[in-house]
């Protein structure tokens, strides 16, 4: 199970994935922001990060790129589970990937909260 | 201890120690840059502070030993705040970052900077499709690595004709004629703007832009691909 | 505004794409939370509740804004109390405000005269207005979570609007926010990380009833609202 920084600027949205992944065992921070999430992470050290890519003032884009610019964050799986359909990023998906460490995309209006808790327990890291 | 001014764009960050950050920037005259900047990391309390992404900024650094200088100080020139603002603007931004680096060695000429300064200009612009911002970009990039498509004479050397259509040869990098090829007067014309050296703000008032810049894309992000960012 | 130019805006292809966008929310809302209701046997459904109204409110207020365009001859001005508009969208926005957790506050101190206006259209605008802030305020880190329900006198008339502690109601938000409605994905990207459709339908119904959205301040708030011009003949009634 994880320790789960959460990104998601919808409060109601935000209680409900809240609600599904800690009936799952996972301990979860949840950020409306970009700006609250870097000092949460700074904190609180999570494990995997949910990320919606349309934040209010600063994207998750920009979130991603100031996370990875720290060393001891540049390992740490990302699930963007966004309204921005992945077709829109189909010419970056390798930038994502690659450089951004992007291990999944789910586009929130076709991924059930049972995809994403597959999805989150399968990136979770491997604890002894 | 020798100090040297220029202006730069960055081109990446990264962390560094404690206190430290690196930046790599691209100049207009000293190349590509690493810089050390100096209890640049306090709290990690503000995005993107300090060195400003999406920026030109003019900067004094004290060049080091080895391929590592030291920024002694940087004061934002010019600053595309618009970018940011819009998540397909800022992800297409960060691309076009990422394929110059990759498209040039540590030191790319100035025609380089002003690609990537004139491309954050239009993205800021929202008038400017970002679409046909990545398109101009890579066409910049194939023209300056010497990748530019022949624009005047198909591959026989026989003279484009306005009445004739064509498909495009990528070994060739010219087009063929083809009774039923994919090119016509109108998209030639277009490539021939595109590689022309106008900014993109201009290419906006082309006739018909969103029907032919599909083709005209697959043409471009093809050649990319191929010669310049080959996997 | 002439009528086509107010028909081409309730009209636009760009106002209903942002609709369409933002209705995915409610029903994203609801869809997960009927999920996690299932998983876990949990029966509390007022989430649920809030999220369906609030997108048939959405709906309605659109749909309403298209008739007001189009059939204009169908819609009869009556002398308004503004006050008692406000204390109405309050009462509407009451059960999504709850949800968000954002304070509603009506300050109508001061005795207004009547306008003459569609009072279903006001209505509609200012709910529409007011859920999208309802929804946005949390979302923008460091604003106070309380939305003030509001009317003052201007030179201009008497203005109506929802007011928050936040700059990011300020200055040209309105002006960059039209400009970029079908240039961007979030052209309201200061406030909201929706699309905004709210703002805009509310935009359209007002265009619709000859009336405009503008920025505005009361007190020390920033936020948005209508101007009306009271009736003077209604006052000596």
């Amino acid at each position: 199970m994880a320790d789960i920084l959460l990104i998601e600027p919808d409060k109601l949205l935000a209680e409900t994935y809240f609600l599904a992944l800690d009936q799952a065992g996972h301990r979860v921070m949840a950020c409306a922001g970009a700006q609250s999430a870097i000092l949460v992470a700074d904190r609180h050290q999570p494990e995997l990060v949910i990320l919606e890519l349309q934040l209010v003032e600063h994207s998750g884009i920009e979130f991603l790129y100031e996370f990875r610019s720290y060393p001891e964050w540049q390992d740490i799986a990302v699930i963007v589970n966004s309204f921005v359909p992945p077709s829109e990023f189909s010419a970056s998906q390798e930038l994502l990937r690659d450089e951004l460490g992007v291990v999944a995309y789910l586009y929130k209006p076709r991924a059930s909260l049972q995809q994403l808790l597959g999805t989150v327990s399968k990136h979770s890291p491997v604890k002894a | 201890m020798k100090r040297l001014i220029t202006r730069g764009i960055v081109l990446s960050r990264t962390e560094y120690g404690e206190a430290d950050r690196i930046v790599t920037m691209l100049t207009p005259d000293q190349g590509k840059l690493r810089l050390m900047v100096r209890g640049a990391r306090r709290l990690k309390s503000k995005l993107a502070g300090g060195i400003e992404l999406f920026s030109v900024s003019d900067i004094t650094f004290m060049p080091g030993r080895g391929d590592m200088g030291t920024l002694i100080s940087a004061r934002l020139s010019r600053h595309y705040a618009n970018i940011v603002k819009d998540i397909d603007r800022v992800q297409l931004g960060y691309e076009l970052i990422k394929q110059l680096d990759r498209a040039t060695e540590d030191s790319p000429e100035s025609d380089y900077f002003d690609l990537l300064g004139q491309a954050f200009a239009a993205l800021d612009d929202s008038a400017v499709p970002p679409e046909l911002i990545r398109v101009w970009f890579q066409a910049g990039l194939l023209k300056l690595a010497g990748h530019e498509p022949n624009l005047l004479t198909d591959a026989a050397g026989q003279k484009l004709a306005a009445d004739r259509r064509y498909n495009f040869d990528y070994d060739a990098m010219a087009f063929m004629a083809q009774s039923r090829g994919g090119f016509a007067a109108d998209h030639i014309k277009f490539l021939r703007l595109l590689f022309s050296g106008h900014q993109p703000q201009t290419l906006t008032q082309v006739q018909n832009l969103k029907t032919l810049l599909p083709a005209c894309q697959r043409l471009v992000q093809t050649s990319f691909q191929l010669h310049i960012n080959p996997r | 505004m002439t009528g086509d130019e107010t028909k081409s805006t309730i009209l636009s292809q760009e106002l209903l794409l942002s609709l369409a966008e933002e209705l995915k929310l409610p029903l994203i809302q609801i869809a997960r939370r009927a999920e996690q209701a299932g998983l876990s046997s949990e029966a509390d459904l007022k989430p649920i509740q809030v999220s369906a109204d609030s997108a048939l409110r959405l709906i309605d207020s659109y749909a309403l804004g298209v008739r007001l365009a189009t059939q204009p001859e169908n819609f009869e001005l009556e002398p308004v109390s503004i006050s008692s508009v406000l204390y109405d969208v309050g009462q509407q926005l009451d059960a999504l405000a709850k949800s968000y957790g954002v304070a509603l506050e009506l300050n109508v101190a001061g005795r207004f005269a009547p306008v003459i206006a569609h009072r279903q259209g006001l209505q509609a605008a200012l709910t529409s207005l007011g859920a999208t802030l309802v929804e946005a305020l949390p979302a923008q880190e460091y604003s106070q979570l309380s939305l003030q329900l509001a009317t003052h006198r201007s030179r201009y008339g008497i203005v109506a609007g929802l007011y928050a502690d936040t700059r990011q109601l300020a200055g040209d938000v309105l002006k960059r926010g039209r400009h970029l409605q079908r240039r961007s994905r979030q052209p309201l990207v200061t406030i909201s990380h929706s699309n905004g459709a709210g703002v805009f339908v509310a935009d359209a119904i007002l265009k619709a009833m000859g009336l405009e959205l503008i920025t505005s301040r009361h007190q020390h708030l920033h936020g948005l609202g209508t101007v009306l011009k009271s009736n003077n003949q209604l006052q000596l009634v």
